[in-house]
């Protein structure tokens, strides 16, 4: 009964997972959406397929991921207790998976009723995350680990960033539904920066902190880099947003000056993450490892072609960027991370069910196959350089780049699944006994 | 202790050092050994599974930032 009732305080196995899942499931949503699109998707990043994948990746997959791997990360790495975190987990992946695909509806046929629901949905789910998430770091602010203070820095950014974006998704929204004189190419530009250089790549930064010396086992960040950079980031896009045409401080100069400076922050960061990665004390690459190479070549590109955006502002350009950025950068380094966070969870769940001595509890290297996780790398990628040649209208590469990304997605899904599926054979094995104790 | 099992798990990423206590916690089932271990960081998730099966363990800061955990069997 003890052992029963550890295993059910804590975040069950499905709480972050299913979170992890449907991540891949909704790359394989955005795949198809591209390929029964056709070449069309890839006039712009207006065209309503690319809009409609664009928040297939960054709601359906990063957002997804980010916010299970919180949901996780917080109480077993920061001692910070989530609040009800079963049931609310739950439900913000509910409305979180059901707005991504009706946003992703609405955008395909451009129909307000759709609109309206998926900012109800989206915008209610977030708020309950955002919202549990802050009542979380307030109750456990006294016992929080000393030596997380900094990736707490980098959540607390993230978050207000998170915020900043929803709040702008809601207005345009609004904007398009109910034409209010304002331009939705710019309010679009913020919504769009604060989500990407805001909510991803600062959480992405401040977790690299901690999980690349953690895992990669690398020398530390210097600390100036941990302190500095991510208040400098947020400060910039503050100074963006209001030398921005909405407000009456409005400077296409200083804006340009400032992407000139997000560019060169994410370059140091970049540069730095390569110089610990390459220095790792194990000379052999893990699968996770390659996948954070591929994530930095994919900024390192992002952080070239940003300052590049502001001379030409060509369409192709503009989606090489998100392309860069989204799907080489961030799903990639996220794509990485769950093949380090999914085994180990599997196999720390696993040994609350099984019993330590019966030599049943699986190892890391069975409940997740290397090769398996390598195939699947090599296939993502070939997914971002086809991408790229389908934003540029390379003939046959729109339906090359969409089979690309359906395989890789598709083998991510299957490899999670395959270690979700060992756990619940060992809890049909032994779960059973324990709870009639 | 003489007779502690000595297990160094500095250095290594995660979950390496996890299964390697694992591995080894049959040996100090009967009671008779301890299992001291160096360790670069707190290993939270180990804690729950030691309470659960009935392993008792102190912790102490070592000078070097890194932790010294024993472990024994519950009497």
């Amino acid at each position: 009964m003890q052992r029963a009732l550890t295993f059910d305080s804590m975040p069950g196995l499905m709480a972050p997972m299913r979170f992890f899942l449907a991540a891949p499931l909704f790359g394989m949503l955005a795949a198809l959406v591209l390929l029964f699109s056709g070449p069309d998707a890839w006039l712009s990043r207006w065209s309503p397929a690319m809009l409609s994948v664009t928040h297939l990746f960054t709601l359906g997959i990063l957002t997804m991921s980010m916010a299970g791997s919180l949901i996780q990360l917080l109480p077993v790495a920061f001692r910070i207790q989530i609040p009800f975190t079963n049931p609310l987990g739950l439900i913000v992946f509910v409305l979180l998976g059901i707005g991504t695909l009706t946003l992703a509806g609405a955008f395909l046929t451009l129909s307000n009723p759709l609109f309206m629901s998926a900012a109800i949905l989206l915008g209610t789910g977030l708020a309950i995350f955002i919202f549990a998430l802050n009542i979380g770091l307030w109750l456990s602010r006294k016992q929080q680990a000393e030596k997380a203070k900094a990736s707490i820095l980098a959540i607390r950014y993230s978050v207000a960033s998170l915020v900043i974006t929803v709040i702008l998704g809601l207005i345009l929204v609004y904007a398009f539904i109910h034409p209010l004189g304002l331009s939705l190419v710019a309010l679009t530009n913020l919504h769009a920066l604060w989500g990407l250089a805001g909510w991803v790549a600062i959480l992405l930064m401040g977790i690299s902190f901690q999980v690349i010396p953690l895992f990669q086992v690398t020398e530390i960040y210097p600390t100036g880099m941990t302190q500095r950079l991510l208040p400098i980031l947020f400060v910039v896009l503050l100074l963006w947003t209001v030398f921005s045409e909405w407000f009456g401080l409005h400077s296409g100069l200083f804006q340009t000056i400032l992407v000139f400076v997000l560019a060169l922050l994410a370059t140091v960061f970049t540069i730095q993450t390569g110089v610990l990665l390459k220095g790792r004390k194990r000379p052999a690459p893990e699968v996770t490892t390659l996948f954070w190479w591929l994530s930095l070549a994919s900024l390192l590109g992002s952080c070239l072609l940003l300052p590049l955006l502001q001379l030409f502002s060509l369409p192709q350009l503009e989606l090489s960027l998100g392309i860069l950025f989204i799907l080489g950068c961030a799903y990639s380094a996220i794509n990485g991370m769950l093949y380090k966070i999914v085994p180990f969870l599997v196999m720390l769940h696993s040994q609350e069910i099984v019993p330590f001595h019966s030599g049943a509890a699986p190892k890391i290297k069975d409940i997740l196959p290397e090769t398996h996780a390598k195939r699947q790398f090599w296939v993502q990628l070939l997914t971002v350089p086809a991408m790229l040649a389908a934003a540029w209208q390379v003939p046959g590469f729109a339906t090359l780049a969409a089979l690309l990304l359906l395989a890789s997605a598709g083998m991510l899904f299957f490899n999670l699944l395959g270690a979700v599926r060992i756990y619940g054979r060992l809890a049909k094995q032994f779960k059973k006994p324990v709870k009639s104790q | 202790m003489n007779n502690d099992i000595q297990l160094d798990v500095r250095g290594l990423p995660p979950p390496e050092p996890m299964e390697q206590v694992l591995a080894l916690l049959p040996q100090i089932n009967n009671g008779e050994k301890r299992l001291r271990m160096l360790i670069d960081r707190e290993p939270m998730p180990l804690f729950r599974i030691l309470e659960s099966e009935n392993f008792e363990y102190s912790i102490r800061k070592q000078p070097d930032y890194s932790y010294e955990v024993i472990i024994w069997k519950k009497a």
